[in-house]
């Protein structure tokens, strides 16, 4: 556009900044830099940082020159680059480790002739793209989707379900790039549904996200998922992933199976728009992970009325409440146990309790009121838009009862999971063989 | 005594039988060919545009993303821009636009800030994150 640029960030994030500008195209950006932290300090510190940064902002603004620009090297996305190593299996996997290929665990060596393999688990041509990964906008084929596949142990039969995964966090809507950047502890979490999770054998009871000799799909998709994020998309902390304490689900993402069989009411792709016969998956980003451990409640409605309490202790107070996020979808991830009592309590539909979520999740505005005190426009304005609300009224943490998504799964027990989401759309795609 | 010191040779001749069986779990070295996981990224390098050499009778925009106290920066900024810069035109595009100081998250929407910004044609462009 022609226009000269200042940016004034934090010593601490400045290098997300550069990355981030980096992969717009821009090989150089003129930043000024003013020691961490900015945020949650006083105005008299962060007037006299501004004070001391002033000079550096004045030179940049009339002096600083980019460095000549220096156009990335050109590589072809496909067929992909092909690497000689010697040594053992064990000298591959340290090498790929120092390189950043891999994240601390081990990975099989990907080799042609098992990517070759893998490939066959899909129909579709090997140099199609599918897609351009954020924030190092590295482009994504099915060749390189199997090549991640190979390393963290999947099976050629599961290629589809990786495949239709990467399509739906590579939807805008999913806010990858947000997700795989923020200060914020976010991982990726997939819900299978349809008859794909018998074929597979993808652990959608007891332990479905924790393991065990079943979860070899669950737990080696998520493995690819994450390498592809981190590795491909060039996002691992500390720059570009800023994450300030991250989670183990950054390195193998959540992975599993409605627990269809169990499951009082329609199929989660059903709910979501699919057809009956077919199999999907949808994708989430999460944050938090809250058990509702409740094995003394008389009724499904007394059950929801803590749920939703929690979510709004959780969601919408510790992080933010989302009514303008377009799009953005909060998660539950209920057990069967507690499906059966709600549904036997009357609430016959998923929207009855969607409807019932959405009333006992409101929070008062007070609380959110503390939670913006350094900030209250953005309370009003850019992201909970509750201009006109009164102090102690109860203001809802999504747009409509339809963004409390329900998910059936899980064993016997009466532990339910309230997965609070990092504020974008559960982008669903149908699974093509 | 004796019985102790027969199981303690016992124990160190058995350890010798035992090392080398753990050294031969290494793999044999092997010549791989194997395909660079890291690909091709999709890099298209943009032309940044030239510094102006004076901020005097220029106009000067303000950009926050949100992050708090990046505002307040630029509030002091402004004042010393003011003080110090004859005929600075400043405009807080925080205050005008406040529906564009979010972080972007996509190109699509940096794209849709960025032409907000310059549709106040602005000589520079001085921008402030935060955390």
């Amino acid at each position: 556009m022609g226009i000269p640029t200042v940016t004034v960030a934090s010593s601490e994030f400045v290098s997300l900044a550069r990355n981030t500008a980096l992969s717009q195209g821009a090989m150089d950006a003129c930043f000024v830099t003013v020691p961490h932290p900015m945020g949650m300090i006083p105005l008299n510190e962060i007037r006299k940082k501004a004070d001391e940064a002033f000079p550096a902002i004045m030179k940049a603004a009339t002096q600083w020159k980019p460095e000549e620009s220096k156009a990335a090297a050109v590589r072809p996305p496909y067929p992909a680059e092909r690497i000689k190593l010697t040594g053992d299996r064990e000298a591959v996997n340290d090498y790929f480790y120092k390189k950043g290929w891999s994240l601390g665990l081990e990975i099989v060596p990907p080799t042609p002739e098992r990517v070759a393999a893998m490939l066959k688990g899909t129909t579709r041509l090997p140099g199609e793209i599918i897609g351009v990964v954020p924030p190092r906008d590295g482009i994504l084929t099915v060749e390189m989707a199997a090549v991640y596949a190979v390393m963290a142990g999947c099976r050629p039969e599961y290629m589809p379900v990786l495949l239709a995964a990467l399509e739906a966090m590579l939807d805008e809507a999913h806010g990858w790039r947000a997700a795989t950047t923020t200060t914020n502890p976010v991982a990726p979490l997939v819900v299978v549904s349809g008859p794909i999770v018998k074929e597979l054998g993808i652990q959608n009871s007891t332990g479905a996200l924790g393991g065990g000799p079943a979860s070899r799909p669950n737990v080696t998709i998520g493995h690819a998922i994450n390498l592809i994020g981190d590795v491909l998309g060039g996002s691992k902390p500390p720059t570009p992933d800023a994450t300030t304490l991250g989670q183990t689900a950054n390195i193998i993402a959540m992975v599993l199976g409605e627990n269809e069989a169990e499951n009082p009411w329609e199929p989660f792709r059903v709910e979501m728009g699919f057809a009956r016969q077919k199999s999907t998956v949808t994708i989430f980003e999460v944050r938090s992970f809250a058990n509702n451990n409740l094995h003394d409640v008389k009724t499904g409605q007394d059950l929801l009325t803590i749920m939703g309490s929690v979510m709004a202790s959780v969601g919408a107070v510790g992080e933010t409440t989302k009514p303008c996020a377009p799009g953005n979808k909060e998660l539950i991830l209920m057990s069967p146990e507690h499906a059966s009592l709600v549904f036997s309590s009357g609430l016959k539909t998923k929207g009855e309790v969607q409807k019932f979520l959405f009333e006992k999740s409101k929070v008062q505005r007070s609380l959110l009121e503390l939670r913006y005190s350094a900030n209250p426009g953005k309370l009003d304005n850019t992201v909970n838009c509750f201009k006109g609300w009164e102090k102690w009224d109860a203001v809802p943490m999504v747009a409509k009862p339809e963004d409390i998504l329900v998910v059936v799964t899980g064993g016997a027990g009466k532990h339910s999971v309230y997965m609070s989401t990092n504020g974008y759309a559960a982008v669903t795609r149908e699974i093509k063989k | 005594m004796r019985k102790l010191t027969r199981s303690f040779f016992l124990m160190v001749a058995a350890g010798f039988l035992v090392v080398p069986a753990i050294s031969s779990a290494r793999e044999a070295a092997q010549e791989w060919e194997l395909i660079n996981p890291e690909g091709a990224a999709q890099v298209a390098p943009m032309q940044l545009a030239p510094r102006i050499t004076s901020l005097e009778g220029k106009t000067v925009v303000l950009r926050w993303n949100g992050k708090p106290n990046g505002n307040v920066v630029l509030d002091r900024v402004a004042e010393l821009l003011k003080a110090k810069v004859k005929n600075v035109k400043i405009i807080k595009a925080y205050e005008t636009n406040p529906e564009i100081s979010v972080i972007s998250h996509t190109p699509e929407k940096s794209r849709e800030i960025a032409q907000k910004l310059a549709a106040k044609n602005p000589d520079l462009v001085i921008a402030s994150q935060a955390d």
